[in-house]
């Protein structure tokens, strides 16, 4: 069976008892990197199906700063990053700019801070051509008020923030409008590996639990912190070293610029901006599995004391929630995580008697175009494509279902005159029910299952302050009355949301978050029950 | 420039949620002169339901189906829980006090049985409780085989029948559920606007006539606690009357109407018995003089003085700004008691929001000698008359327990009753 | 050359009459839709000749007008139309005879003394003299009777003191010369009338007494004593030296076209200067007072012709209720006496910059239509009509009320023109102010419990867009323009009670209305912007 056009019909033409699909390339993993190689491959004129163990930017995808490095903070520790991070910045301002703010950066050192690394950075970041500037303390805290009076020394630079759920909406939604078709909660079970080549791959929905195969000529494994253990299926080892990395939300936009501490990389030196709020980061905490993992009370006083230095103001504001996600690092050596090299690892799996088996991982968000493209040219090569790559100059295209993502959107869309009609289901991020509607259409489009993780996912619901306590109940209504959920089914995923948004919340709860909390707790078991469903 | 005034009164009842109005209401009703301040709009986040003890143990994830079997293990187990301090006549009488008080403003309850009753929430689920509105009570008549009519609102959000449905299948086949169009309401329905329309017959008659399709084939309605807010009882009786249909509330998230409700009759009961009420007032710097407690309630446009001989301190948890959580500890906020609770914040909460066991934060607060007067560390009571009541009390983790209306009933009335006695022993 | 500037000021002030009737109708069809004229007469005779308006007004004012109304007018009908009048009723009349000569002085010193204290008026710390621009309107008019009247009293000086005038009279009225007693005569004038001789005279008592008898011959039947033009008689005696060299060069008769110019130019003036309200007055408190009932028909407003009836007088502004408003903002367009100022050159001149225009427009949305204003206007024009129909003109002119405004069409417009600029800056500022302020409104658990007290929400249909505690969500979303421009914003009554009931303290009330006025000041701007735009694409 050739798969079909439509991607929509897929999962029922399984269902049918036809159970194989074929394609070019089968990529696993639903992050920015497979999400990047979808685009990249379909752009060539290949035919792909991703499939996703849980949904998109599950893993490290999700679980970042939106940092868009200059390569400033890489010029000493890895020079060769920091230029990939310089070329390939210019690359996505210019074709993805609606996912991108170009905040700009400052470096900032503030009293203590090691003389030699300050004075070395100008020079560092001539040799890499990575653009700096000294500027004046005093003049740096006219530009962000909230820096530290301790400020001893500034540098300018390009860092931009983007937003990495946007960047992957779009690149699937481009792919699945090409022709490509992505497949969410699907796990792969097993390989089946005939004369040192992938047959086919054996999936399992895990929502339906549906089981059925799919044939590719070739098998991209762009799983991140997973990529051992899918390497493993096909019998190779990779050695992967798993590097846990806390984040922290604030309620509000603290600074314009996204502001790093000028000093060797180390905890809690970032602050990004992210839309309305700022996002402080992060540690690094060696972890044995990527699996479950959050952020603890410890790691959140850490981060939170080492961010004070910087900006006095991150000690008593208000925190939203925390996150954590996993750097996949290949195992180089020994040392602190951060001196494992930042830049990415791109296995041919031909050497390890797998002909059709290709492992991308590591590397950062800021070069996931690079990685992408890399990965598709020796895809190409396999197939004997000679189309070169595309996603360099082609811009990716923004559409309706990805802006939602972004916060604040009712800004650029001036109120609605229907908008009596069209209740906000979100209160805190303002998400009208008719933007819930664009994201299931989307999502059901791409052949996925609307649910609460999965709307909000692609929106801002659940991410204000409320953390869910009343939008999900709303949405789920929301998804009743309109048919999407039906049985049971809705109390569970109700509960899942709640205990997903818990545990980004649960390491920073006090003050205003408290009683915040204490209200859902109040509202979810005290008069629901739910803990006791 | 704010004017300062003064007053002097025999107990000021800091704190208008819950349990400082049934403090309130005791002492005005024992004829001492009260003073309360607070912010009354806390009741908002009232269910309306009485909880006595609707788990335990908490792991045995099991409603309990008489709250007595579960209060004697609990105060075998946990002899520093409110209720092991009181008893179970205490709870009863509190109870009983608190219907009589509520029947005189026209909201009547339905007395405590010696059951639970399982009451149906807006999710679909069932929360076990032991007093309840009238309003609500029929949906404890709620058999596997009962043909149900669920009503929604269109633009009432957070209240869908058929989700209930749905939730409600596998134990009640036989539900059907409408969406009701309000007729001249477009878009979001507000509950407390919402609940007013029902006060009005032209509307409950265009609501039957939506209904009326359902009446062969039903014999009971659910609906939204929506139904009416100062004359709720009637609006209901009204719309069965006109549907022939037994109907019930079902309870949904704040802002609760029932909670309104409640607010609307101790405001209006309390005035009648002269306490003064404070509307917002916070208190700064209490003193206590050796005689009696010198207390400055300030809000936004005045500031009293107020002397009294005993405070009730009713100042509930974090969302009610008794309790204040610092990054590291928490702190009483009026009298900076000590305050019980775990060693350090990473205790606080567990990974899994629905840990059975709860969360340990929530049996911190306030300890109490057996009249829940605070005492400190040594086990020494902190002031004479100053007794601390409802959910600020410690080793009462009253979300998961159900024990929320409960504890404060009993403490309110306990403290309220021991003060009097020891005042009047003492003129 | 009399006749000559007579006829010429006559006819140069029919036709300027004539341009302002023109310009009144033409005007008019713009401003009122259906010219009527109403006229009430009764209270206009009344307060045309008694001014009965302005003595409720003002005691004082009234007296030191009446000074100058009954001078004026005594003067207009004995003096200055002399042979018209008095010269028909008594046959004797002479202007230099009693009573008319002391009358002519007396009606001069009144109005002498009334336009001095015209002028002093100006010096005082009134609510009018704040808007120096109103302060000094009609001055010309009242230096021009100052010079007519002080130019009448030197003329009968110069009359008083003149030598060749005595003796061109001498000649004229008798056979006297050097012989028959010239000098007694001399001498006796000299002496009771002032005249000032060349030539030194002996006086004693025998030759006064036969100038005497002379002058009962010749002069007493024209002549009444001199004493009784007290003031050019006062100028006479204290002339002294000068007066020679005046006689010398015959001053009187230069003096005398000088006099008569004078006036003919307050005749060719009547129609453009401070004296029309002579002729406006009249007809302004002949009209009737726009009431609701013409309101409802749309039939008659303002006449133009009544708003040029202002005398600037500024009593209005003294009685306006909303004068505490001007005290805060300092917008004299609050003030009635500005704002008719500015409605007339609307009307007339038709040139009031944007700025101004919009503070009009804000100044009139204080009104509280008291009616202090309309009440006490000695003019007895409709203030309050004005007030009512300003705001519709305003509206036509681009400069609608900030509500309307932000509620009709606006929104859109800012709503992208504000917010790139937010966008721009994303980051709150760190101001002092509540919206400005993160932890005004972060408190906020999204309980709603504001948004189901507010009766703005739940009464206000379809009128209203967000409830306050999205307006809370807005503001932490840095979206504070946004929020400014919502309904909601605008229509919020102020009643507190979604900050008497937030759980979590939240000063919604006052954050909205800061929000108000952050709206209010950007719709300002943005109309003048508009404005702006507009002036640049013609």
């Amino acid at each position: 069976m050739k798969k079909n056009q439509h991607p929509v019909k897929l999962p029922l033409l399984v269902a049918t008892g036809d159970d194989i699909v074929e394609t070019d390339v089968l990529i696993i993993g639903g992050g920015v990197t497979g999400t990047g190689i979808a685009r990249d491959l379909t752009l060539r004129g290949l035919d792909v199906i991703l499939i996703e163990t849980s949904d998109l930017n599950a893993g490290a995808s999700g679980g970042n700063h939106g940092l868009l490095h200059s390569g400033a903070r890489y010029v000493c520790s890895d020079p060769e990053a920091a230029v990939e991070c310089a070329t390939e910045l210019e690359i996505l301002k210019k074709n993805a700019g609606h996912c991108i703010e170009e905040t700009g950066g400052l470096f900032v050192a503030v009293k203590g801070d090691k003389e030699n690394y300050i004075t070395d950075f100008p020079d560092m970041c001539k040799k890499s051509g990575i653009p700096s500037k000294k500027i004046d303390p005093k003049e740096a805290r006219e530009m962000e008020p909230s820096l530290s009076d301790e400020t001893i020394a500034v540098y300018k630079v390009n860092d931009a923030s983007i937003n990495p759920f946007k960047l992957s909406i779009e690149n699937i939604n481009d792919a699945v409008s090409r022709g490509s078709c992505y497949l969410s909660h699907t796990r792969i079970e097993t390989f089946k590996i005939e004369n040192k080549a992938i047959v086919y791959a054996r999936v399992r929905n895990q929502i339906s639990g549906e089981i059925y195969k799919i044939k590719a000529k070739t098998y991209v494994n762009a799983t991140g912190a997973w990529a051992g253990s899918i390497a493993a299926m096909a019998g190779i080892h990779i050695s992967m070293v798993f590097s846990k990395g806390s984040l922290l939300v604030t309620s509000k936009r603290i600074t314009k610029r996204v502001i790093s501490r000028l000093r060797k990389p180390t905890d809690g030196d970032i602050l990004v901006p992210g839309g309305v709020v700022s996002i402080l980061g992060t540690t690094s905490v060696r972890i044995k599995s990527p699996d479950n993992i959050y952020p603890t009370v410890k790691e959140v006083d850490y981060i939170i004391s080492e961010g004070e230095k910087l900006i006095p103001e991150l000690k008593t504001c208000r925190y939203i929630r925390a996150y954590a996600g996993v750097r996949p690092l290949v195992s180089m050596g020994k040392g602190d995580d951060r001196d494992v090299s930042r830049g990415f690892t791109l296995l041919d799996h031909e050497k390890d008697q797998v002909h059709n088996f290709i492992t991308i991982t590591g590397g950062k968000l800021s070069t996931y175009r690079l990685m992408a493209e890399k990965t598709s040219d020796i895809v190409c090569k396999k197939h004997r494509v000679s189309v070169e790559c595309r996603t360099k100059t082609i811009p990716l295209p923004s559409t309706h279902s990805g802006e939602w993502s972004e916060p604040g959107v009712l800004v650029n869309d001036p109120f609605k005159s229907d908008a009596l009609e069209d209740p906000f289901l979100c209160e805190c991020e303002m998400v009208p029910a008719s933007a819930i509607n664009t994201v299931i259409d989307s999502i059901k489009n791409n052949g996925g299952k609307p649910d609460l993780s999965s709307i909000a996912l692609r929106t801002r619901v659940g991410k204000g302050p409320c953390q869910g306590a009343f939008c999900s109940i709303r949405i789920l209504s929301h998804l009743h009355d309109r048919g999407e959920i039906i049985g049971q089914t809705g109390i569970n995923d109700l509960k899942y949301f709640l205990n997903e948004r818990w545990k980004g919340e649960q390491s920073l709860l006090w003050g205003q978050a408290l009683v915040q909390s204490s209200l859902k707790e109040m509202i979810h078991c005290g008069l629901f029950g739910l803990e006791l469903v | 420039m704010k004017d300062k005034k003064y007053i002097t009164c025999d107990i000021t009842v800091i704190g208008a949620g819950f349990a400082g109005m049934v403090a309130a209401a005791r002492a005005s009703a024992l004829g001492l002169k009260t003073v309360q301040t607070g912010n009354s709009s806390q009741l908002y986040f009232a269910s309306g339901l009485f909880d006595f003890l609707g788990v335990y143990p908490l792991h045995s994830r099991i409603p309990l189906k008489d709250p007595r079997t579960g209060l004697e293990l609990l105060q075998k187990e946990m002899p520093d829980h409110p209720y092991s301090k009181t008893g179970l006549e205490a709870i009863l009488k509190s109870f009983d006090f608190l219907a009589r008080f509520l029947q005189s403003t026209g909201l009547n309850y339905v007395k405590p049985d010696k059951r639970n009753r399982s009451v149906l929430t807006a999710a679909g689920t069932f929360k076990p409780t032991c007093m309840i509105p009238e309003t609500i009570s029929k949906g404890c008549l709620l058999k596997n085989n009962t043909p149900l009519l669920l009503v929604d609102f269109k633009g009432l959000k957070g209240f869908c029948a058929g989700q209930m449905a749905d939730v409600l299948k596998k134990i009640h086949p036989n539900i059907l559920t409408l969406s009701v169009d309000v007729p001249g309401e477009g878009g979001d329905l507000n509950p407390t606007y919402f609940a007013t329309l029902f006060e009005d017959s032209s509307f409950l008659k265009k609501l039957a006539t939506q209904i009326s399709p359902f009446l062969d084939k039903v014999e009971l309605m659910g609906m939204p606690a929506v139904c009416g807010v100062n004359k709720s009882l009637d609006a209901l009786t009204r719309l069965e009357k006109m549907t022939g249909l037994d109907i019930f509330e079902i309870p949904m998230m704040p802002p609760s109407i029932p909670g309104l409700r409640l607010k609307n009759a101790f405001e209006k009961k309390l005035a009648e018995n002269n306490v003064h009420f404070l509307t917002q007032a916070k208190i700064k710097s209490p003193q206590f003089n050796g005689s009696e407690f010198v207390l400055d309630a300030v809000n936004q446009n005045m500031e009293t003085q107020i002397r009294s001989r005993g405070v009730i301190l009713a100042t509930g948890r974090f969302p009610g700004g008794g309790l204040h959580a610092q990054r590291g500890y928490i702190q009483e906020t009026v009298f900076n008691l000590p305050v019980y609770q775990p060693d350090k914040r990473s205790l606080w909460h567990h990974i899994n929001f629905f840990e059975q066991q709860g969360h340990m934060i929530n049996t911190a607060g306030v300890e109490t000698d057996n009249v829940f007067r605070p005492v400190d560390t040594h086990g020494a009571v902190v002031y004479e008359n100053l007794y601390a009541i409802g959910t600020i009390l410690a080793h009462n983790d009253w979300v998961r327990l159900k024990s929320g209306s409960g504890v404060s009933a009993v403490s309110a009335f306990t403290s309220v009753n021991d003060f009097y006695k020891k005042s009047a022993a003492g003129h | 050359m009399f006749q000559i500037a007579l006829y010429t000021s006559l006819i140069l002030s029919t036709a300027g009459l004539l341009f302002q009737v023109y310009r009144f109708k033409k005007k008019g069809s713009l401003w009122v839709p259906k010219l009527k004229l109403n006229l009430d007469l009764k209270p206009a005779l009344f307060n045309t000749i008694f001014q009965s308006r302005l003595f409720r007004a003002s005691k004082t004012r009234w007296a030191v007008h009446f000074l100058v109304f009954s001078g004026f007018i005594y003067l207009v009908f004995f003096h200055a139309l002399d042979e018209l009048t008095v010269f028909n009723l008594f046959q004797y009349y002479q202007p230099t005879l009693d009573p008319f000569q002391f009358l002519r002085n007396f009606a001069g010193f009144l109005v002498l003394v009334g336009c001095i204290g015209f002028l002093f008026r100006r010096s005082f710390n009134t609510r009018i003299n704040q808007d120096n621009k109103i302060k000094y309107k009609g001055i010309f008019s009242i230096i021009l009777i100052l010079l007519v009247i002080t130019s009448g009293f030197m003329l009968e000086t110069i009359k008083i003191i003149s030598e060749p005038a005595f003796l061109e009279m001498v000649e004229d009225y008798s056979d006297l010369d050097e012989e028959t007693g010239l000098d007694n005569l001399k001498i006796y004038w000299k002496t009771h009338y002032q005249v000032s001789f060349k030539k030194d005279l002996l006086i004693t008592e025998d030759t006064l007494e036969r100038g005497r008898l002379l002058n009962n011959d010749y002069c007493l039947d024209c002549h009444s004593k001199i004493k009784s033009a007290f003031v050019s008689n006062a100028f006479a005696m204290h002339l002294g030296k000068p007066a020679n060299f005046l006689n010398h060069y015959r001053a009187d008769n230069w003096l005398y076209p000088i006099h008569y110019l004078l006036s003919f130019l307050m005749l060719v003036c009547l129609p453009f200067s401070r004296f029309f309200h002579m002729l406006l007055i009249p007809f302004a408190s002949a009209r009737h007072k726009v009431t609701d009932k013409y309101f409802q028909k749309k039939a008659v407003f303002i006449h133009p012709a009544t708003l040029a009836a202002c005398t600037n007088c500024g009593i209005c502004s003294e009685v306006c209720s909303v004068y505490p408003n001007f005290l805060i903002t300092r917008n004299k367009q609050i003030l009635p006496h500005s704002k008719i100022e500015s409605a007339r050159k609307i009307i007339f001149t038709a040139h009031l910059k944007p700025e101004e225009l919009n503070q009009l427009q804000l100044g009139n949305d204080d009104c509280t239509m008291c009616n202090n204003c309309t009440d006490i206007c000695p003019s007895g024009i409709d203030l309050q009509g004005l007030w009512k129909t300003l705001p519709q003109t305003l509206q036509k002119m681009g400069y609608p009320d900030n509500y309307t405004f932000v509620k009709d069409k606006a929104l859109q417009e800012w709503g992208n023109k504000e917010s790139e600029k937010e966008q721009a800056t994303g980051a709150h500022e760190l101001t002092e102010n509540l919206t400005g302020r993160v932890y005004s409104f972060e408190n906020c658990v999204q309980c709603t419990i504001c948004t189901n007290v507010c009766p703005v929400v739940a009464y206000g249909g379809n009128d209203n867009d967000m409830t306050p505690q999205q307006i809370m969500n807005l503001l932490r979303l840095g979206k504070k323009q946004t929020a400014a421009g919502t309904r909601m914003v605008w229509n919020c009554l102020t009643c507190y009670l979604c900050q008497e009931h937030c759980p979590s303290e939240i000063k919604v009330a006052d954050i909205i209305i800061e929000l108000r006025n952050i709206s209010n000041q950007a719709a300002d701007r943005l109309k003048i912007m508009n404005a702006a735009d507009k002036a640049n694409k013609l």
